[in-house]
């Protein structure tokens, strides 16, 4: 849908200078090498990046930082923690205010659907803490990031909702869609003006020629959506897995560079005093070893394959299952991190084409 | 009371005992959690009982296995003091080559007087309990293990790939980069908080392997990158030679 | 960074102290603890609680007393690592963290009007006990109660002194079976399963609440399923690896579901369709 309001690109920059006078503005910065990653940038000129990809870590390290402390301890005698005396134990919540600045769809949806999950029953404080404070201003692509991006076939290059504004390149303008309050209070500080009926004219080209562009992408999954969760569901025994598992290194880099991946562990640290400590979460990603080893040394999915079946699970049939969709976003991370080229496009379509699919 | 803690050196560059030395804040707070440091030599008498014993050092001599068995009888708990001692280090590079004409090469005429045998580390000669894997070892993972082993817990020893930890830091993969580099990252086990990558350069393996490691698909991302396969196999086996699962590094 | 000064409970263990403890075998030991906030725990049968040594870490343990025992709450622990070990040395005074009640327990409602059998192996007497306990509390809600307790070998007998009383008890048909054992023994021998033929059932409208090790769930179920109670009457729980309890580390997924959340007490059909 087309957005709202037109404001020059230069008086958008002023904005988002004076924005990061008083608080972080991040936004994708190359890295050399052909990658990115989210920085801290002073004003919107990495808006105009050419040849983007996805960042290196997605924007969730803003909300679900790789390492966090979740609980500080102490005793009140210099005793030890572990002694059995009485331990104060305090909660620990950092957040600050920060622009995200050029969020591409795909993760604003995976934003979205991590903010689904971690409030689901019992609201993660710490990570609200962040995602509250946080201004989403996203960016629309109008063009595949590269070949391998299947954001089209997830659904992913377009979103309704799930940012606070939305820009898409409109020459020496952005068109802005507004998609909260926030966003909306944002755009009052700023000289703008509605979309003309020429505009619109503009916007269903514009529109046609995305579609063209994003055709590839969108075949790169041969089923449908929708009836992924069903063909990973019923593939315990494929031979997918074995062939892929074969490969797979178990690294968990796939893991760990998703925005829809979010699990952690939790380890403890002590002083070398033994009096205090802290309670700290860091990423961890089901390919690894020991995610699902429990006591008595036994594993649940002890093999690489059955750990490669279990993450594609939870992104199809889980989340379907949970919260009604498929829990990726087609951004292709997982595939570009991947040293042995395990993509998950061709997993599904060779799941489909076993069953008998059409190709 | 407090526990009584020994340091052993036998076949290493001593690297990993001048680690814990150079930890000097820290130190104050380890001398006063624990009841007598004797830093020394293995080869002289082992002359009491520890709780712990730090072991520094690889077994490549014949009187070093019976030094290190009475070792073991005396200390509660044995810790192997970094790469040399927990899984060989560069010191089994030797093992690959014929052990006679190592000797003639390195000591010439002197050789007959070296009880060289392969190079190994301590945990094939003796039970080991924990481990301080890197070369040379961290301060933090030296504090980790210390306060776990005060605490009696089992340290935090992760059991997965460097990759994790140097996704965590968000390096660009050296493997991105294609700057003739060969890490071994997906194949090391973690803790070490990707050090290498996180400068630029690649994993070597110094911590040995991680369990149920993918050998065939390290080497064949290693030829992807322009290796001779040979020369992927001996990189895998630079510092991990000694190690069983060297056996499947093809 | 202006860090915002905010307050969360979710991860943040409440300090308990132990007010009572006994070795109940050479490896497990039984706990009566109290919240220093003296809040009643209001927990289910068969939910858990996170028990924290700090500085070593966190496990999962279910409540073994029924919810109407309100000055405090029982566990029962097995010693097998490193917050285990530790809690093996603590002492009557000594305080520990507590997280939860957490997870969906045992639901009694559906066993009202019928007949509940219990089959527990090992430690999974440890939830059961909240569950069988409330039964016995009211006792009138229900036709027949049969119990079945398999274990090693008689010194890993949890409960001696309640196991006597159910044995005693003419209201529960109470059956116990060890692995393996010496000539004095006067009951069972055998795996839990070889219990069943001793027992009539009205499977139609037996309910049963099974706990144990997973491998003893697939012959138990075996069983059940013979005899022909519905999958919806049977009830399990399940053990995974756990680090949050709400839901959010993903380390306790099986199919679907988080195990510490809608589980970790299913019923059989809900276990069947992961
Ligand atoms: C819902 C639920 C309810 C439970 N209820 C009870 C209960 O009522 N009573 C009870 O006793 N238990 C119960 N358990 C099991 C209990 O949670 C575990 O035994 C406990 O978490 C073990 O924690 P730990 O820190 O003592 O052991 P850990 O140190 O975590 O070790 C556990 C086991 O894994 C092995 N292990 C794990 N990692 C490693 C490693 N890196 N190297 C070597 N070995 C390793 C250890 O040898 C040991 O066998 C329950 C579990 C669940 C999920
Ligand atoms: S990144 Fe590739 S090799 Fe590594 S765990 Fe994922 S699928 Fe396996
Ligand atoms: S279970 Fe696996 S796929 Fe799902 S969020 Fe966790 S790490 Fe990612
Ligand atoms: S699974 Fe891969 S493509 Fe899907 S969201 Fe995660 S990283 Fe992106
Ligand atoms: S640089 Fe090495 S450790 Fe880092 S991700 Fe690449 S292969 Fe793994
Ligand atoms: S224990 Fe963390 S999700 Fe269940």
């Amino acid at each position: 849908m087309i957005g709202s309001k037109v404001v020059s690109k230069r008086a958008f920059d002023e904005m988002i200078q004076a924005l990061a006078e008083t608080s972080d503005v991040v936004a994708p910065v190359s890295r050399g090498y052909d990658r990115f990653s989210y920085r801290e940038v002073k004003d919107a000129s990495t808006l105009e990046v050419d040849g983007y990809i996805p960042t290196l870590n997605p924007p969730k390290k803003y909300f679900l930082p790789p390492e966090e402390v979740l609980v500080e301890f102490a005793t009140e005698d210099e005793a030890s923690v572990a002694s059995g005396a009485r331990v104060r134990a305090e909660p620990r919540i950092d957040a600050c205010a920060r622009v995200l600045l050029g969020v591409r769809t795909c993760d604003l949806k995976a934003i979205r659907q991590s903010d689904e999950a971690y409030k689901d029953t019992f609201e993660d404080d710490n990570y609200f803490a962040r995602r509250n404070r946080a201004t989403l201003i996203g960016l629309t692509c109008l063009e595949p990031c590269d070949e391998h991006a299947f954001c089209a076939a997830m659904g992913a290059n377009d979103v309704e909702e799930g940012f606070d504004l939305l820009l898409t390149d409109w020459g020496d303008d952005w068109i802005v869609s507004v998609g909260s309050e926030r966003g909306d209070d944002l755009l009052e500080t700023l000289q703008s003006r509605a979309v003309t009926e020429d505009d619109r004219a503009r916007w269903e080209v514009l529109q046609g020629k995305r579609e063209e562009a994003f055709a590839p992408s969108a075949e790169k999954i041969v089923p449908d959506l929708d009836a992924l969760p069903d063909l990973v569901g019923d593939s315990e025994d494929s031979a997918v897995w074995i062939e892929n598992g074969d490969l797979c290194l178990g690294c968990g880099r796939c893991n760990l560079v998703c925005p829809t991946c979010f699990c952690f562990d939790v380890q403890d640290d002590v002083s070398l005093g033994l009096s205090s400590g802290e309670r700290k979460r860091r990423w961890d990603g089901c390919t690894l070893l020991e995610f699902a080893l429990v006591a008595g040394d036994e594993n649940f999915r002890s093999d690489r394959k059955d750990r490669l079946r279990h993450k594609l699970y939870h992104k199809t049939r889980s989340t379907f299952d949970r919260y009604g969709e498929v829990f990726c976003t087609g951004c292709a991370r997982c595939f570009r991190t991947c040293l042995v080229d395990i993509y998950h496009p061709e997993m599904y379509n060779a799941l489909h084409e076993r069953l008998g699919g059409e190709s | 009371m407090k526990p009584k803690v020994g340091f052993f050196s036998f076949t290493s560059c001593e690297g990993c005992q001048l680690q814990v030395l150079n930890m000097e804040e820290q130190l104050l707070d380890i001398a006063g959690a624990i009841d007598l440091v004797t830093f020394r030599e293995a080869m002289d008498p082992i002359d009491s009982d520890y709780d712990i014993a730090f072991v520094e050092g690889s077994i490549s001599r014949e009187s070093e296995i019976t030094v290190l068995r009475e070792m073991r009888r005396k200390a509660d708990v044995v810790v192997a003091l970094g790469a040399c001692a927990a899984s060989g280090c560069v010191n089994a590079i030797k093992n690959r080559f014929d052990s006679e004409e190592n000797l003639r090469e390195v000591y010439g005429d002197a050789a007959r007087y070296y009880d060289t045998i392969d190079a190994r580390p301590i945990d094939q000669v003796v039970n080991v309990d924990f481990y301080l894997r890197t070369c040379p070892i961290t301060r933090e993972e030296f504090a980790r293990l210390f306060t776990s082993l005060l605490l009696a817990r089992r340290p935090y020893d992760p059991n997965f790939a460097v990759c994790v930890e140097c996704r965590m830091e968000e390096n660009v993969c050296v493997y991105d980069m294609d700057a003739g580099e060969f890490c071994m990252g997906p194949v090391t086990r973690a803790g070490c908080g990707a050090l290498c990558p996180t400068y630029g350069s690649s994993c070597i393996g110094c911590r040995g392997f991680m369990d149920q490691a993918n050998f065939d698909s390290m080497v064949q991302v290693m030829q992807d990158h322009g290796m001779a396969r040979e020369d992927a196999v001996n990189r895998l086996k630079m510092f991990n030679a000694a190690l069983p699962e060297a056996e499947e590094v093809k | 960074m202006n860090v915002a000064k905010e307050s969360s409970a979710l991860y943040v263990p409440e300090p308990a102290q132990i007010i009572d403890k006994e070795a109940m075998t050479e490896e497990e030991t039984w706990y009566h603890l109290r919240l220093e906030s003296e809040r009643s725990l209001d927990h289910d049968p068969g939910q858990f609680v996170g028990v924290s040594v700090f500085g070593v870490g966190e496990a999962p343990i279910s409540v073994t007393s029924p919810p109407s025992m309100k000055d405090g709450f029982e566990l029962c622990i097995r010693h097998v690592g490193n917050v285990t070990d530790i809690l093996r040395g603590l002492d009557i005074g000594d305080w520990v963290g507590i997280r939860g009640p957490f997870g969906r327990g045992f639901d009694l409602e559906p066993a009202k009007g019928k007949d509940i059998l219990f089959v527990a192996g090992g430690l999974g007497l440890v939830p059961l006990r909240s569950v069988i306990k409330t039964a016995l509390e009211n006792r009138s809600d229900f036709r027949r109660v049969i119990l079945f307790y398999g274990t090693r070998s008689p010194d890993t007998l949890l409960y001696e002194d309640e196991i006597a009383q159910w044995d005693a008890d003419p209201d529960v048909e109470f059956h116990l079976t060890v692995d393996m054992t010496d000539d004095t023994w006067k009951h069972n021998v055998g795996v839990v399963t070889t219990l069943f033929p001793r027992v009539d059932f009205d499977p139609k409208d037996t309910v049963a609440y099974i706990c144990g090790p997973d491998i003893m769930f697939r012959f138990v179920v075996q069983q059940t399923t013979r005899l022909g109670i519905p999958d919806e009457n049977t009830f399990l729980s399940l053990e995974r690896r756990m680090k949050c309890g709400v839901g959010k580390c993903g380390h306790c997924q099986e199919g679907s579901v988080y195990v510490c959340r809608e589980g970790p007490c299913f019923s059989y059909a809900e276990v069947k369709a992961f």
